[in-house]
């Protein structure tokens, strides 16, 4: 695990690997799932392109906007793992499967912060801004 | 999410970093903004505007002045957003669980 990563979702699944991953890596299966309970995603918005440096997109169409999401594939290693970065925040999501008796032991493990925000200069970094945001909102 | 990206991107830039910074401590117009940078009042503008386009930042109108202030609410979502992650998600992993089900 890179250091900095932050373990997002750990879940069962009861469905093989094979399964899992055909969802994780057709227009069909991203369409399925990856608006969760608060957009759709419509299947013909679906591309994948299921290679290292490939682009799977989609849309997302929530209550209030539809929105393209673009991420890249960074390794692809059926059907244990899925790494994947979204080049407008910088955010590396890496998914493990491991097969479990009949059915899989997903994990979603996110670097912590996008790059662009872990700054080795601390005084502009984000902690200070929080910091000097905390001490805002003290104020009386 | 789709604002929490967009701020987040915002925030990749160190001049708009600054800028989130100096709001913290209490409003400011795009002049008093732009005196501690070597950067035009247009260059600051814009930022404001990036800024204002992802909901870090609000802009009103008093007489000439147009203060900017820093949403606060807005910011401290970007400080949660490790929970904001987990959220999406579980959610997104429910409707998966779903979806497989035989």
């Amino acid at each position: 695990m890179i250091r900095g990563d932050e373990l997002i979702a750990v879940r069962r699944l009861a469905a093989p690997p094979s399964r899992v991953w055909a969802a994780f890596t057709t227009p069909d299966g991203i369409a399925a799932f990856w608006g969760g309970s608060h957009a759709t995603v419509p299947p013909e918005s679906v591309t994948v392109d299921l290679r290292a440096g490939g682009e799977f997109a989609l849309d997302t169409v929530g209550p209030s906007a539809r929105r393209r999401l673009r991420f890249v594939y960074v390794s692809v290693t059926e059907p244990c793992e899925l790494v994947f970065d979204e080049p407008l925040t910088g955010l590396r999501t890496t998914v493990t499967l491991r097969p479990d008796g009949d059915g899989t032991d997903l994990t979603v493990h996110q670097r912590g912060l996008p790059p662009s925000l872990r700054t080795a200069q601390a005084d502009a970094g984000l902690a200070s801004i929080l910091e000097a945001l905390a001490t805002h909102l003290e104020k009386p | 999410m789709s604002d929490l990206d967009a701020a987040f991107a915002a925030l990749g830039d160190p001049v708009r970093r600054a800028l989130v910074s100096r709001l913290a401590h209490g409003e400011a117009t795009v002049t008093e903004l732009a005196e501690p940078f070597e950067l035009t009042q247009q260059a600051i503008s814009h930022h404001v505007g990036v800024l204002r386009r992802c909901g870090l930042v609000e802009q009103r109108r008093e007489g000439t002045r147009r203060p900017c202030r820093l949403r606060a609410e807005q910011l401290a979502r970007l400080g949660s957003w490790i929970d904001e992650q987990r959220h999406t998600w579980n959610d997104r992993l429910d409707t998966l669980e779903k979806h497989l089900a035989p």
